[in-house]
């Protein structure tokens, strides 16, 4: 988990010298399509169909449970 | 450390304006040269509202009956047996929002006639005071109950923790990017009783490292959303996943999406080859139930590929209609780790998604 700390770091300091974004230029980043959830049970499908036939899974959140198809 | 009921997304920090209700038909197949292997059909229902200014619910219920014929071993078709099995899972939420992030907790629950599985999550998102950088972070817990129809084991166990933590980015007017890590721990029976003399470490840790980066182009109205996740884990399994999608709004309130993934995934280190087909493989000194061993497919040594496409369209300014297609295929040849497994059959599975979304 260490090297996930320093990885983390970085990014945060990397972050802070991207060039902010003021509050009205963000009409085009509120659009659905630019979020990272879209279509909630298209998601929750399409993983689960990996998860059954893939040895790995997950990474974009925490939640769900699991199921006896893998 | 999968969520067949759908994760928490890792970034919202506005309670939804309008309450939505889902429901989406998935129908699934999957097949190798000469056999019709699983098929799958199932409808769900999601439910998402604001309750008052700081706060929104959402459930969601889905029932998978899922029927045909698995491999014992490898993709032996001497090895097939029939299954038929009915899922029922729920999911709820309660998100609070407050003026510099949100805090979400859940809980999950599934049942099959010989596997139960109870999650509990907390996932909170921390804004930045420009609301630019987003720190996303998330704990769950789940319990899972074994009790297969076989009786090879009685009463097991299962407990996995996930650890979480992201960061959201917003990188300009047009672009948005997010790293989540995740650390799962898990301990108790990770074994398919299904399967031959399978017998898996009791202990798992998994490592995830994943990459998300959404584009609009201002020519086209249209929004690329691509992904990278490295994993790994203490089974020796290590993967890469590329995925891509195109988000393109047309006239008259159509959208199309087609979509792309790359899989690749090396072997776990007790998988064992096909050595003796059509019989299973038996390594020399194996003694069942304490060598660890699997011949399960799954934990071989492949590349997957999946194109699709998704339609949808606004009928009303409250309903929008979708079809989506993707076909889904692995091929041992594919892995991008050495050659991959021999002795393998191409997999093939098409899946198909009707959906319809009310909000009012």
């Amino acid at each position: 988990m260490n090297r996930f700390a320093i990885a983390m770091s970085i990014l945060i300091s990397g972050c802070s010298a991207v060039q902010p974004v003021q509050p009205w230029e963000k009409g085009i980043l509120a659009r659905p399509e630019m979020t990272f959830e879209q279509d909630r049970l298209d998601a929750a499908f399409t993983e689960h169909t990996y998860f059954s036939k893939e040895a790995s899974s997950g990474g974009n959140g925490v939640g769900g449970g699991g199921c006896g198809c893998n | 450390m999968l969520l067949p009921l759908g994760m928490a997304p890792c970034h919202a920090d506005t309670p939804p304006e309008r309450s939505v209700i889902s429901f989406k038909y998935l129908d699934y197949a999957d097949r190798q040269p000469g056999i019709d292997r699983i098929s799958v059909t199932a409808p769900s229902l999601s439910l998402t509202m604001p309750v008052g200014e700081d706060w929104s619910f959402s459930a969601s219920h889905t029932v998978d009956t899922v029927s045909g014929a698995s491999p014992r071993y490898h993709s032996e078709p001497l090895s097939m047996s029939q299954m038929h099995d009915v899922r029922r899972g729920t999911d709820a939420r309660v998100t609070r929002y407050f003026s510099s992030g949100s805090l979400t907790t859940g809980i999950g629950l599934s049942k099959e006639s010989d596997y139960d599985s109870k999650n509990f999550f907390v996932q909170g998102n921390l804004n930045s005071e420009s609301k630019n950088t987003t720190l996303n972070l998330g704990i769950s817990f789940t319990r899972d109950k074994i009790n297969p129809t076989n009786q090879v084991v009685v009463d097991e166990r299962k407990s996995i923790t996930d650890l979480m933590v992201g960061v959201t980015q917003v990188l300009g007017v047009q672009d948005i990017a997010q790293i989540n890590l995740t650390r799962g721990s898990g301990k108790g029976y990770y074994s398919d009783p299904y399967k031959f003399f399978d017998s898996r470490p009791r202990e798992k840790t998994q490592d995830i490292a994943s990459f998300r980066w959404n584009h609009h182009f201002s020519k086209t109205d249209g929004t690329t959303r691509l992904g990278y996740r490295y994993y790994r884990d203490s089974f020796g399994i290590r993967s890469h996943t590329l995925t891509g999608e195109y988000v393109q709004p047309l006239q008259q309130g159509w959208t199309l999406t087609p979509m792309a993934r790359l899989y690749s995934q090396n072997a776990a280190r007790f998988y064992v080859d096909p050595l003796n087909a059509p019989d299973p493989t038996i390594p020399e000194g194996f003694i069942a139930g304490q060598t660890l061993l699997s011949e399960d497919q799954r934990l071989s040594s492949f590349g997957g590929r999946s194109l699709g496409m998704k339609v949808s369209k606004w009928i009303t300014p409250d309903l929008l209609v979708d079809v989506k297609y993707e076909n889904y295929q692995q091929r041992s040849g594919w892995a991008i780790h050495g050659t991959g497994s021999p002795g393998i059959a191409p997999f093939n599975a098409k899946i198909l998604q009707i959906g319809m979304s009310y909000h009012f």
